[in-house]
């Protein structure tokens, strides 16, 4: 079993929630945004009680930190730009899996229809990867900026991203001749009070005529090839770390003791 | 009878194409390196903004099965002016030049194209970007 967490820390010296998490989930793999922690602050908490983690060096893609429980060796970076690193998980005895980790612009930048247009070209490169490792067991996680039903995430020429493991599993779909593949995106089922949790990763109020109040920004996307070793019953958005909660009394995340973003977590199961 | 209505010679224009200097650029960064990092450049299939033209600039680590997207540029039919897209990194050492709602510089012709790639050669992030391919590629 392979547990992951993602984390926007929006900046915010987040070391002893983080070693929460770490101790609470037996966390494997921590994949961060928009950490200004030094990587040996973190390190050096991470390993206060015994030395477990290890540090990621970075290569090109400065905005993602990587944190895991085994030597970086096993998780190289095949691809990135500076905001995306597509990484080859290759643990001794397991299968092989792509992992890609981004923090996509903000909409404070860009709007909707520049993001669709940029998530084209994610789609394009991470198949491109794919094709050259010769298999389509990926991920891809991170701070998306976009909501799961947004352009960029549904269209068949971007990320292509559906709600239902059971229309992810057909592995692809035709538009105008030209096939397109699957991500099962399981972070739809996290909107509103019906679910268990928050209502999302991420809560925005302005008054404006068109506002969600709480948005799914932080998202997990799977290739159909990958869904059988995808625990969805573990996917969480996490609202505590054990000793202390991450959201306010409203239920919002609470940015003086956490980030404005709320942490996922899944676990792969082989 | 049909009537050739084409004027008898068209005007050959004489300006390099961006996506030629980036290639020449390419195969420099490899002499340079001794091919520990060379680059290449991909035509992309979509569109960053409307220019029919894109092209990314990616740094390759052969001993690390690494590549890196540098920046894009987008130009129309008429090559100039081109669109560098710039990553956000790279974005910030430009910043005086764009504000922060656009993501790219203009180059109105072949000589501020080759003005911005060496600034964009010897930004930090570049060499920066590079400094850590060699270092590991050497452990590799």
């Amino acid at each position: 079993m392979l547990t992951c967490v993602f984390w926007n820390l929006n900046k915010k010296p987040l070391e002893e929630v983080v070693c929460r998490l770490a101790n609470r989930h037996e966390v494997d793999i921590f994949m961060f945004a928009e950490m200004k922690t030094s990587p040996t602050v973190m390190l050096e908490h991470l390993n206060r009680e015994r030395t477990k983690f290890f540090y990621v060096p970075k290569l090109g893609c400065e905005r993602i930190e990587l944190f895991t429980r085994f030597n970086s060796r096993y998780i190289a970076p095949v691809y990135e730009n500076d905001r995306m690193t597509i990484r080859h998980l290759t643990l001794p005895g397991l299968i092989e899996i792509l992992i890609g980790v981004l923090h996509f612009p903000s909409k404070l930048f860009w709007n909707e229809s520049s993001q669709a247009a940029e998530c084209a070209r994610l789609s394009h490169k991470i198949q491109e990867q794919e094709l050259k490792i010769g298999h389509c067991r990926s991920i891809l996680v991170g701070d998306f900026n976009m909501n799961p039903f947004e352009d960029g995430m549904v269209n068949a020429n971007g990320l292509n991203s559906v709600m239902s493991r059971r229309v992810a599993l057909r592995g692809s779909r035709v538009v105008q001749e030209e096939p397109y593949p699957f991500f099962y995106n399981p972070m739809w089922s996290f909107f509103g009070d019906l679910s268990q949790g928050p209502c999302g990763t991420f809560y925005y109020e302005r008054a404006e005529h068109k506002v969600f109040y709480w948005n799914i920004f932080d998202q997990v996307l799977v290739r159909p090839a990958l869904l059988e070793y995808f625990d969805s019953r573990s996917l969480q958005i996490l609202a505590t770390d054990g000793a202390t909660s991450l959201v306010s009394g409203d239920g919002t995340p609470d940015n003086r003791i956490g980030s404005d973003h709320l942490p996922i977590l899944f676990q792969l199961k082989f | 009878m049909s009537v050739d209505l084409w004027p008898n010679e068209f005007e050959r224009i004489e300006v390099k194409a961006p996506v030629t200097i980036l290639r020449e650029q390419a195969s420099a960064l490899g002499d340079k390196t001794k091919n520990i990092v060379s680059a290449r450049v991909d035509k992309s299939r979509s569109a960053l903004g409307e220019e029919p033209f894109v092209y990314s600039f990616v740094i390759e680590a052969p001993a690390l099965n690494y590549e890196y997207e540098l920046f894009s540029i987008g130009h129309d039919i008429e090559m100039y002016p081109v669109k560098i897209f710039l990553g956000s990194d790279l974005k910030d050492e430009f910043l005086h030049e764009i504000d922060k709602f656009h993501s790219y510089v203009q180059a109105d012709n072949e000589e501020e194209f080759i003005i911005y790639l060496k600034r964009i050669f010897s930004s930090e992030k570049s060499v920066r970007v590079i400094g850590s391919i060699l270092a590991q590629s050497e452990r590799a």
